[in-house]
């Protein structure tokens, strides 16, 4: 090693500009994400159990009660995209424990100081907690297998279900990272994060539909995001589903609701190591 | 019993006539199973959907002579026949058309995504910014070279950092030469650690103003990290991942181009002896080739200022060497400055060209180690020299969260 070259700037410094430097740096942050989930996977199968545990359990006992109106499909079929979406929901809301754990070690501080955008940081995240969603989703799809509901398997409403959850899941993994970035600590996250998830999960169609609740439980459900995942996957995945508001209303709620949230997140992301 | 009846079949099961417009939609119903005793809950009918908002309807209750209706009539009806607001919308519209395009056009974009980030997404950023890259040869010299026109690598005007009432660092004057290894020692809470946040931009001073590499902190703090490499306290080298993919994480932050990465990333790994581990997992590490691994990190980008928290803190006598040689080999070969904090006197004593001793958010005393040991007395080392500014006694600082950072180091390094 010379000297010489150890003078030497980055010669890409002079050619890079906003956007490219985030498409990069987003996707490196993604990247490293996925290599960590993918060394060591446990955690995703781990996951599947709360899953298989709805819809086997409890989907097997409430199918037998007529009660809840879910339109042409069985309440089984009804209720997966729910379990589905719940799953995702679970799995992304405590993504924030995990940016407390790498502020704790410093590994926060050191992105910090590199130049790259701070965006990056929490689409990065977002865009590695919808890939944990996808694989959520495939556990999902072969449930419903094992338990004989009727998917829907024309490629594009796939592509939908796959699409949903990776934006739902970018969602709640955002959110989760605007309260880690306010309460800074394991200990108050991990209370929140419980205290998050059952009302999110019970203020959504999940499983039940909207035309059950009271007005005002309807008035809250209709303003959290699990709803329109939800709706979304209920047109989307399962024969003889219906949404209720258009799919591109679905995703068009979610984008927006994402955007704010990675906004605000971003901002948010340089006071974790103040 | 679900789907579609016209209005009389409403009527039969309620025993009651509803003056209704259209035939509606039932959508479920609770009927009565055998063998238990009716009650007025087993004629609720849900009605979702009707074509048309409806008007709470009249109802009228009928005397016929259906036995079943007879039995129920006195029941009170449960059902005010006002669908939810959601539900009273019109009937589907036919949509296939535009979900196809939305699904055609969101799969596409999935494709494009994937396809870009996992294999050639830098040929995207740069046919976006070809316009840019015309530019390149006239941009690079008009970057302005800090350490010809300015003689300080750091240099801090009456800094100051408040958290509430507590004044952490109180109107600091630091003068940093260029090229030197500059050495910040005091006790714990003396305010090195809110020094070194504020000049690497991780947090923005209360009052004062301070330049690093000849770019200030507060108006330009973007080109003040692309000038500079800091290691923190804690060993932060991601653990899962393997000292190749640590510095490739870097040298993407750092906007290297995909040429660059390569040879730099070697040479970074030859220098830091740490070639045959590059491919292995950086929990598999010990302390000082982690911490090896962080200046390689740190230096992949050619920073004009380094800075190091502690950077020995917890590692065993030779691993302390092993960074210390390195750190002194990187400093002369790259006439980089370095900002070291330190407890330990040994490092400040062999590494440190100039010390300044901090004490209550404040410059304490300054020099050249020698020049300091000679203020102090004939014969004094540096930790005489520390104890003589730092007030000597058991000090206010020191939060329990320092302890706890430091025993969580130590634990880590096993």
């Amino acid at each position: 090693m010379t000297s010489a070259r150890l003078d030497a700037r980055p010669a890409a410094w002079a050619e890079s500009s906003a956007l490219a430097g985030l498409f990069t740096q987003t996707a490196a942050i993604a990247e490293v994400e996925l290599k960590k989930v993918l060394r060591d996977p446990t955690e995703l199968f781990t996951r599947a159990v709360q899953p298989v545990l709805w819809l086997v359990v409890f989907g097997q006992v409430f199918s037998r009660v007529r009660g809840i109106p879910t339109g042409k499909v069985s309440y089984l079929a009804f209720m997966t995209p729910g379990i589905l979406a719940q799953s995702v929901l679970f799995a992304a809301i405590f993504y924030g424990i995990a940016i407390i754990w790498e502020r704790d070690l410093g590994i926060v501080h050191k992105l910090l100081v590199s130049p790259a955008n701070r965006a990056s940081f929490v689409l990065g995240k977002a865009i590695s907690s919808g890939f944990r969603g996808s694989i959520q989703t495939v556990i999902i799809y072969l449930i419903a297998l094992a338990l004989g509901i009727g998917i829907r398997w024309r490629p594009l409403d796939i592509a939908g279900v796959f699409f949903g959850v990776a934006l739902g899941s970018a969602i709640f993994a955002t959110f989760s990272l605007i309260i880690a970035c306010i309460v800074k600590s394991r200990e108050r996250f991990m209370g929140i994060g419980q205290l998050m998830t059952m009302p999110l999960f019970f203020a959504s169609n999940a499983i039940y539909p909207l035309s059950l609740m009271p007005r005002w439980l309807r008035v809250i459900a209709l303003i959290n995001p699990l709803t329109y995942l939800v709706d979304a996957l209920r047109g989307l995945m399962i024969q003889g589903g219906e949404s209720i508001h258009s799919l591109p209303a679905d995703f068009g709620v979610m984008a927006v609701i994402f955007i704010i949230l990675a906004t605000i997140a971003s901002r948010l992301y340089p006071t974790l190591v103040r | 019993m679900t789907g579609e009846c016209s209005y009389e079949a409403v009527i039969r099961l309620k025993g009651a006539t509803c003056a209704f417009p259209r035939p509606v939609v039932i959508s479920h119903l609770f009927t009565p199973r055998p063998n238990t005793r009716p009650d007025k809950s087993l004629a609720v009918a849900f009605l979702i959907d009707t074509p048309k908002r409806l008007k709470t309807p009249v109802i009228h209750r009928k005397q016929n002579s259906d036995p079943i209706s007879n039995r129920y009539k006195n029941a009170p009806l449960p059902v005010t026949f006002k669908p939810p607001r959601q539900l009273r919308r019109m009937k589907r519209k036919r949509w296939v058309l535009e979900r196809e395009t939305l699904l055609a056009l969101v799969s596409s974009l999935c494709c494009a995504a994937l396809l870009v980030s996992f294999a050639r997404y830098e040929i995207l950023a740069k046919a976006l910014h070809h316009k840019n890259s015309r530019a390149t040869d006239a941009m690079e010299p008009m970057e302005p070279t800090p350490q010809s026109s300015e003689p300080y690598a750091i240099k801090t005007d009456e800094l100051t950092r408040k958290f509430g009432e507590m004044t952490a660092v109180d109107a600091l004057n630091l003068r940093v030469s260029s090229g030197k290894i500059f050495g910040l020692l005091g006790p714990n809470g003396a305010g090195k650690s809110t020094t070194i946040k504020m000049l690497t931009t991780l947090l923005e001073p209360t009052s004062g103003s301070a330049s690093v590499a000849g770019f200030d902190i507060v108006r330009a703090p973007a080109q003040v990290r692309r000038h500079i490499g800091y290691v923190p306290q804690l060993l932060s080298a991601d653990g899962g991942l393997t000292g190749f993919e640590n510095l490739m994480l870097s040298a993407k932050l750092y906007g290297m181009n995909r040429a660059e990465r390569k040879v730099r990333i070697a040479e970074a790994l030859e220098f830091m002896g740490l070639t045959e581990s590059g491919q292995r997992v950086v929990k598999t590490y010990s302390g000082g080739m982690i911490r090896r691994l962080e200046l390689a990190q740190a230096m992949l980008h050619r920073p004009t200022v380094m800075f190091l928290d502690e950077p020995t803190i917890g590692l065993d006598p030779v691993a302390r060497h092993a960074v210390w040689d390195r750190l002194e080999d990187l400093q002369r070969e790259s006439q980089m400055t370095v900002l070291i904090t330190t407890h330990d006197m040994d490092e400040a004593d062999e590494l440190c060209d100039e010390l300044a001793i901090l004490h209550q958010g404040k410059v304490a005393a300054v020099g050249e180690p020698d020049a300091l040991k000679a203020t102090v007395g004939p014969d004094a080392t540096l930790d005489d020299v520390f104890v003589h500014f730092s007030g000597g006694s058991i000090q206010e600082g020191g939060s329990y969260r320092d302890v706890r950072q430091a025993r969580r180091t130590a634990s880590r390094l096993g």
